[in-house]
């Protein structure tokens, strides 16, 4: 607690935003590519979340839930960019640029786990690319989608038993 | 392979590396609090460089492809070529000889990456130097790289670079690869000598590009292990700069 009053008392200027920032940029992008499937849109939504974290970073007491409030306006972004007219140009996109890039057997196989994932609903997505992709317990992907621990488990449950309904549960969600 | 692992591979294979995307982030969103620029123009600014570093970086791979074979097969070939003969050899020893100057750091926390140009390239000029891709070989890992300039230098430039942690130098093969021979390695079925210099000048720079005067697409190698961070230095007549990728 002594390590947040600290940090908390800390004015937010801007070489304090960058330090804070600049590690979250990374698993951002990823948040917003295996989101989006688009560099640039997916740069765009970490620019964007960006730009919301510079307005309210001084708002956040616990810079230690930085990380997961940040992807939290990282997967709001994506959100919003796929409601936005060119939504449907990514979701085409995605199977088409796979299917030219898709040469080899383990190319086909990530592809084809890319388009199943894209096939899940946005939160179940969300879930599974928070907690596999990148790694981060389930308390933190709760706290990222917004929702509560038992109910990011039932969604994780869910997507893996669509994703793979052959995969024992409790073994993918190890 | 686990659910996990399968992920993992999926999504990697279609994330591009970041190159400098963190620093122009933050400089983006720094210069819009201090009101020097438009956040509808800085989006346009944003796009605009991811762009750019795709096209420079498939047409970095059409050139490696093309010549890459054969130009770095041979590197006293390139010094026979060299326009300035005697001169040129006389200046890339000069350069040689510079020390190296890239900073001792203490900790990983001390490593902070750049200088950056204004669209994101590692670099204070004249030359910029952006990442790439990797291939992988038993030894380690290669990067296809670009170095670049907007202006005419004349003379040689010499790149040299080091892991700031381990201390060994990194290691170029193909395209421009000169200096002591490290080892050898064998890179998509083509054995390569390991060569610790990067020696490029302005009459044997790839095609000219709509972003950029004079590219210098390059092999750089790690060994597995490394440290993750490297610090480089290029040296060319007149200029001297030093920068780090953490």
């Amino acid at each position: 607690m002594q390590q947040v009053a600290e940090i908390k008392a800390l004015p937010v200027t801007e070489a304090t935003f960058a330090d804070l920032l600049r590690p979250l940029i990374e698993p951002g992008f990823r948040l917003a590519m295996a989101m989006l499937h688009d560099a640039q849109a997916a740069e765009d939504a970490v620019q964007e979340a960006s730009f919301t974290a510079w307005k309210k970073l001084g708002r956040i007491r616990d810079r230690n839930r930085l990380r997961p409030w940040f992807l939290g306006v990282v997967a709001n972004k994506c959100r919003n960019t796929r409601r936005s007219r060119w939504s449907a140009r990514v979701d085409l996109g995605v199977s088409e640029e796979i299917s030219v890039l898709s040469n080899e057997e383990r190319a086909v196989h990530g592809a084809d786990l890319r388009r199943a994932i894209t096939r899940l609903e946005y939160d179940d997505r969300l879930a599974v690319v928070l907690y596999f992709y990148l790694d981060m317990p389930v308390d933190e992907v709760a706290t990222v989608a917004g929702k509560s621990v038992g109910a990011t488990r039932t969604r994780l449950h869910r997507a893996v038993k669509k994703l793979r309904p052959d995969v024992a549960i409790e073994e993918a969600l190890r | 392979m686990s659910l996990r692992r399968d992920i993992h591979g999926a999504f990697e294979t279609i994330t591009p590396p970041l190159g400098g995307m963190p620093e122009r982030v933050v400089q983006t969103v720094l210069a819009d609090n201090t009101g020097r620029r438009r956040k509808g123009r800085m989006f346009i600014r944003a796009r605009v460089p991811l762009s750019l570093v795709a096209v420079i970086a498939i047409i970095a791979l059409v050139v490696a492809v093309l010549v890459g074979g054969r130009v770095v097969q041979d590197w006293n070939a390139l010094h026979h070529t060299s326009p300035a003969g005697e001169t040129y050899q006389s200046q890339l020893a000069q350069l040689e000889a510079q020390p190296m100057r890239i900073p001792a750091l203490a900790s990983r926390g001390d490593c902070q990456s750049g200088p950056y140009n204004s669209v994101g390239s590692y670099g204070s000029g004249p030359v910029y130097g952006d990442g790439g891709i990797t291939t992988s070989s038993d030894w380690g890992i290669y990067y296809h790289n670009l170095v670049y300039a907007e202006r005419n230098i004349s003379g040689p430039i010499l790149v040299r670079a080091v892991d700031l942690f381990t201390g060994r130098p990194v290691i170029f093969i193909g395209n421009y690869a000169a200096g002591p021979v490290a080892g050898t390695d064998t890179v998509n079925g083509q054995i390569y000598e390991q060569r610790v210099e990067l020696v490029v000048d302005t009459s044997h720079a790839s095609k000219t590009t709509a972003s950029h005067k004079f590219n210098w697409p390059f092999l750089a190698g790690v060994p597995a292990g490394w440290s993750g961070a490297t610090g480089w230095q290029i040296d060319g007549v007149g200029f001297g700069e030093v920068f780090l990728a953490c």
